[in-house]
């Protein structure tokens, strides 16, 4: 029997949710949710037998919420509280930039702007700080990017907890969250006058594959004369990193996404440096299935010019299905989806409100 | 209670008001705190309605970036911020601004 397939769509005014048969053509949409507000990530929780829609909606003015849906998307309903700094630390949240589930069946790990690390063991009813990343000596010393000063990767893999913040690095813990240490050997950083400082660097997205425990993939800030800084992967579980550009028309981009049921294949989407949109105008996803050894353009279906879009750190996943569809979201607003681990795209959506976050799952 | 500290009336924006036990845009509603200036009256807001006191204020328990307070007809910017004065007869509106896009 098809699966389902539910698309979450975090976007600059609010939260739109798609689902249907993984086979249907069109697929039904709901939204607006929390109108006017916007969404940097979305999760779709799969561990318990009633998948949950989470969804983090920051308001420019009333603040932010964790608002928790357990009817795939229909209903939603905040928690008790939300991310905070204590009073006295001088830091006020800005942002919520990832949501991930920890190691047990109901806890969440929250990245924040600026950048710091919040634990909820109950579902995101109450968050504490956790406190060896986000009082690390070094918090007060990175800077923000274009995007703000973000934690924006979790990533439990391989026994170690891994963080990516920009602009700070790849930090990991490698004793259960009580301490954590910069890993950026090999990670660049173009924009600073030591090019691969201990700390420092503007990681845009981490992603692996559980079956490859000692293996990472990265897209950092690339675009800059040295064309090995933008995309690279770790085969010590983050320890170093070695370029994986080679062949790409750009190590410059956002999203990195793993195939769930291939850990050598990995998808970016390249972007102009300077625009930080497609290439000439010209979008595509790459895919390597060779661990970024070979790349390869996939375009079949998306416009072969004049599309100047971007594709957010969180605008790119791939569902779980038997053969899974990749899925991003642009900042036009357009939401594709490329059947087949991406062989074909089709424009799900083509007016949504400017694309932060796209999360899918089938369930 | 203290018959020193004021009692001043204060209208909240209606996107909160439910979390008042009011209904979802009431126009007409209004609370009445005591407090003898804006910081003490937006603590005693916190004591009697956190929901509505975590959505006007962030963590050091100041008004976010875009929600404005005003007494009377004065944004309180205008007066002494957080230590205006407020006496028997004020009325104290908070509201969000005019921004986004």
């Amino acid at each position: 029997m098809a699966g389902r397939v539910v698309v979450a769509v975090g976007t600059k005014k609010g939260l739109f949710v798609f689902s249907g048969s993984t086979g249907a053509r069109r697929l039904e949409s709901r939204g607006p949710f929390f109108p006017g507000m916007p969404l940097n990530t979305v999760l779709i929780d799969q561990r318990s037998k009633t998948p949950k829609v989470i969804a983090v909606p920051s308001s420019p003015w009333f603040g932010t919420t964790i608002q928790v849906s357990k009817d795939l998307g229909k209903k939603f309903k905040p928690t008790k509280s939300a991310p905070a700094f204590a009073a006295d630390d001088g830091r006020t949240l800005k942002n919520v930039w990832s949501l991930a589930p920890g190691r047990d069946r109901t806890d969440f790990l929250c990245g924040v702007e600026p950048a710091a690390l919040f634990r909820s063991d109950d579902g995101g009813e109450s968050w504490e700080k956790v406190a060896g990343i986000t009082d690390h000596a070094h918090a007060r010393q990175w800077h923000p990017g274009n995007g703000g000063l973000c934690l924006h990767t979790i990533l439990n893999h391989g026994g170690a907890l891994h963080l990516g913040i920009s602009t700070g690095g790849h930090y990991t813990s490698r004793d259960g969250e009580k301490s954590f240490a910069p890993e950026n050997s090999g990670v660049g950083a173009g924009f600073a006058p030591e090019k691969f400082p201990e700390f420092g660097q503007c990681v845009h997205k981490i992603a692996a594959h559980p079956d490859r425990p000692e293996r990472l993939y990265m897209q950092n800030h690339g675009g800059f004369d040295d064309p090995t800084l933008g995309v690279l992967r770790s085969d010590d579980n983050g320890k170093s990193w070695k370029s994986i550009a080679k062949g790409l028309p750009s190590d410059f981009g956002f999203p990195i996404v793993v195939h769930p049921h291939d850990p050598e294949t990995v998808y970016i989407v390249p972007l102009a440096p300077a625009t930080r949109t497609c290439p000439d105008g010209q979008p595509a996803v790459w895919r390597s299935e060779n661990a970024g050894e070979k790349w390869s353009k996939l375009s079949r279906g998306l416009p072969k010019k004049d599309a100047w879009f971007t594709v957010l750190r969180d605008g790119m996943d791939i569902d779980g299905g038997r053969r899974p569809s990749i899925w991003f979201g642009t900042t036009t607003g357009q939401l594709w989806r490329g059947r087949e681990g991406g062989e074909s795209f089709e424009c799900v959506a083509s007016s949504l409100p400017p694309i932060h976050s796209v999360k899918a799952a089938v369930v | 209670m203290d018959p020193a500290v004021p009692d001043i009336r204060v209208t909240i924006p209606p996107a909160l008001r439910s979390l008042c036990g009011r209904r979802r845009g009431t126009q007409e509603f209004d609370l009445t705190l005591a407090a003898r200036d804006i910081r003490g009256l937006l603590d005693e807001l916190g004591r009697r309605h956190p929901q509505v006191h975590v959505c006007l204020c962030d963590e050091r328990g100041e008004p976010r970036p875009h929600i404005n307070v005003f007494v009377n007809n004065d944004h309180v910017r205008a007066r002494a911020g957080l230590e205006t004065p407020l006496t028997a007869g004020d009325l104290v509106t908070i509201l969000p601004a005019v921004s986004g896009g």
